[in-house]
């Protein structure tokens, strides 16, 4: 059948105003939108927190975000963060402005940098191939003479949090200090601390104290770590700090290494210990192992050369998300941590509360300590006796009592019975999460506890570890193979074959029923 | 009621011949064995399917057109297309009564892999929000690929070319967004480029988003292949 010109027009003409009406749809879409974020933490979503403090700022804030476009193109991440942003504005329209400025394409290169969104070298594909090009991606907050910077801005699971405690920093003039008093010089405490130290410099202005400073009562929070070279005089000074009410985190292991090496661990005698037992935390003497622990990194020889490997080792405890408190702000929806030759913990206060404990199978090593990676049979030594479950971080909170005078302050302190989990030892043990860890605890030791609901909501998604027995989770991870790569398809195999076969037999059948010479044949017989 | 007798009968056609059993048991062995094997889901220990559901654009670019291939061009092949036509159905109750079909067989494929998020959920505290959202995003693609598929099968003769067509048409616009990359684009031209790449659209739902303007687009995108695919259909009445 041959159709018309008329009806071939028609045909034509209603396809043609369907696509455009399909267009139109999907344009207008673009412009009015919803988003639904599913995931359980609302991660994606801006939160109360951050629309209170919108709601709460005077004048007019722009928010700037330089923006390569060939960064835009390849990394659909930063979509998000332009919605994000976007929903900021529609917030307190009139009094936010949220421009999206490709620094190259709008001319404002200089700008850009002049207010610390420095180039990134990164590499991109494009029609060469892989190459190394010049982006920028980065925030600029300005409100009245005022700016902050967020100069590398990549993740949209973390830019809510950057960006209202920038807003929240810049509107209200409060600008949030850390210091850290270190043992050892400051060269070597940021040559083995670089990561925590990049870490909390993007939320907070860092001051490396030395022993003996005076500590300003501008500091919002201390960190003490380690702490065996403090003499009393430095302790007064951090007592004083506490009982001004200042806040502390001390990061302070009961052993500590001695001059032959990491191995070579003795209790640590320092002074610090009775101060932090005077706030009602005593670090015990011993030192941790648990069944749920990291490998260690260890030079072997094998053949003629040495070789890096990576071992089992019980005294670099990994802490799982069910054994830290729940409904503490800093271990809300934690994903655990690593800690390295770490010291329970006694609570001697009733204003002291665990937070962090080892698992039910762990158990302590008395001195003296004789943990080097060949000794397995010594690690063992005081397992019968000690076994069982022990606190290794808590908190103190409520009126603190001075160590050294008859005074006593509202202030807040947090107890880690170990102080190389702060190390860069993190990154050769996949324990990233300390870093999460330091952040939340400087969070709500400085009291910006309703910023901390922003940063724990988006954490990343937690390990595989429901199952703690090895050999049942090895099965389990066995049986999820064996079914979904090869049970489900050959059972959906065999049931076509099946079903292919039946049919194909049936269809044989109906023709032998149908063939006329068939049907003779059987009469004869 | 028409249209369910239709689809019923396209539905028989698929699981009376190999094609749809052989599509979906290479699928879930594939999208699987990827995962546990060479993806390393266990030895990374992270309680997330995001890199499973991210692999599923991928192999719908193989999976559905295997699917979609016979629905004309089987027709046209063997002319029972005429018979299809005398039928008391309009063009577009037909055409969409076969992509619903080619539909069904690739959200049973989606249903077989159910097994996956069930046994590792016994492994870690997985958020079920974006394992729900990743399913839907990955149906809503799935039903713009099959359009897609539908609309190549509806242009040839022979299933070889329309399988052809259908895998490059949806690699092309996985893709497109690379593409601008690669071919230089930039301003607005390139943003609107990339604005229908088909792996941007679906980025969200992966991350446990859903956003109206995804949604909006693939729906979009269904229905006007299907137009299409009605069109190329009723021209071909003429030819």
């Amino acid at each position: 059948m041959r159709l018309g010109d008329g009806t071939r027009r028609a045909i034509v003409v209603r396809t043609a105003a369907f696509l455009v009406v399909t267009v139109l749809v999907v344009l207008n879409s673009t412009v009015f939108f919803v988003r639904v974020d599913a995931t359980r933490d609302r991660v994606y979503t801006i939160s109360d927190v951050s629309r209170e403090t919108i709601e709460t700022i005077a004048g007019e804030l722009t928010i700037t975000y330089y923006l390569s476009d060939s960064l835009r193109m390849q990394l659909p991440e930063t979509e998000h963060i332009v919605d994000l942003l976007g929903e900021y504005a529609a917030l307190a329209p009139g009094q936010i402005t949220v421009r999206i400025l490709d620094p190259v394409a709008a001319d404002v290169v200089e700008t850009a940098e002049r207010y610390g969104v420095a180039p990134q070298q990164i590499e991109l594909v494009d029609r060469t191939g892989l190459t190394r090009t010049v982006v920028y991606t980065g925030i600029v907050i300005t409100h009245l003479d005022d700016f902050r910077t967020l100069p590398l801005v990549m993740l949209p699971e973390t830019i809510e949090y950057e960006l209202t405690a920038a807003i929240r920093e810049i509107t209200t003039g409060r600008e949030r200090v850390i210091g850290i008093i270190a043992e050892g010089g400051r060269e070597q405490f940021e040559a083995e601390h670089s990561l925590l130290l990049r870490h909390l410099s993007r939320s907070s202005r860092l001051e490396l104290l030395a022993p003996g400073e005076t500590i300003s009562p501008d500091i919002s929070g201390v960190v003490v770590v380690g702490g065996s070279t403090l003499e009393i005089e430095d302790l007064y000074r951090i007592d004083a700090y506490i009982t001004g009410g200042g806040r502390v985190l001390f990061a302070v292991g009961g052993a500590v290494a001695g001059p032959d090496g990491p191995f070579d661990l003795r209790p640590n005698e320092s002074l610090v210990r009775e101060l932090i037992e005077a706030y009602g935390v005593r670090i015990g003497d011993e030192i941790l192992l648990d069944v749920h622990h990291g490998d260690i990194p260890l030079r072997r020889q094998v053949g003629d050369g040495f070789t890096q490997v990576y071992e089992p080792y019980p005294p670099w405890i990994v802490v799982r998300e069910r054994y830290t408190d729940p409904e503490n702000p800093i271990t809300a929806r934690f994903a655990g941590m690593s800690l390295y030759w770490a010291s329970p913990l006694d609570l001697l206060s009733s204003d002291a509360t665990p937070i962090v404990y080892t698992s039910p199978d762990s158990w302590a090593a008395e001195p003296p300590y004789v943990l080097g990676p060949d000794a397995r049979a010594e690690w063992l030594r005081d397992r019968e006796a000690t076994a069982g479950q022990y606190p290794v971080v808590a908190v103190v909170s409520g009126r603190i009592a001075s160590a050294f005078r008859e005074v006593e302050a509202e202030s807040r302190l947090v107890v880690v019975g170990n102080s190389l989990f702060l190390t860069d030892l993190m990154q050769l043990s996949d324990g990233l999460s300390n870093l999460v860890f330091v952040q939340n605890a400087l969070e709500w030791l400085t009291h910006d506890e309703d910023l901390l609901t922003i940063r724990t909501r988006a954490r990343a998604a937690g390990p595989l570890d429901l199952i703690e027995d090895s050999a049942r989770r090895a099965a389990l991870m066995t049986v999820t193979r064996v079914v979904n790569v090869f049970l489900v398809p050959l059972l959906v195999g065999l049931f076509g074959l099946v079903r292919l076969i039946r049919r194909r037999r049936r269809s044989a059948d109906r023709r032998v029923d149908r063939d006329p010479r068939s049907t003779l044949s059987g009469r004869a017989r | 009621m028409k249209l369910t007798s239709l689809v019923g009968k396209e539905l028989r056609q698929y699981f009376n011949t190999p094609t749809a059993y052989v599509a979906i048991v290479f699928f879930l062995a594939a999208t699987s064995g990827w995962l546990f094997y060479v993806d390393g889901f266990f030895a990374r220990g992270v309680a997330t399917l995001r890199p499973y559901f991210a692999l599923m654009p991928v192999m719908f670019v193989f999976f559905v057109p295997a699917v979609t291939m016979r629905t004309w061009a089987e027709e046209r092949r063997t002319r029972t297309d005429e018979f299809l036509m005398a039928l008391p159905y309009s063009t577009g109750e037909i055409v969409c009564a076969k992509a619903i079909a080619s539909f069904c067989v690739l959200a049973l494929a989606l249903l077989l892999t159910a097994p996956v998020p069930f046994f590792v959920t016994m492994l870690g505290r997985f958020d079920p929000g974006p394992i729900v959202t990743e399913y839907l995003g990955t149906m809503l693609f799935g039903a713009a690929a099959t359009a897609v598929g539908c609309l190549a099968s509806s242009i040839t003769r022979n299933q070889v070319t329309a399988f052809l067509v259908a895998a490059a048409a949806l690699g092309f616009l996985l893709v497109l967004d690379t593409i601008v990359v690669f071919v230089g684009l930039d301003g607005v031209f390139a943003r609107v480029v990339s604005y229908v790449s088909w792996s941007a659209r679906f980025e969200s739902f992966v991350k446990g988003i859903i956003d109206s303007r995804d949604v909006v687009f693939f729906v979009a995108v269904t229905a006007a292949m299907l137009r299409l695919t009605v069109h190329s259909v009723e021209a071909g009445k003429s030819r």
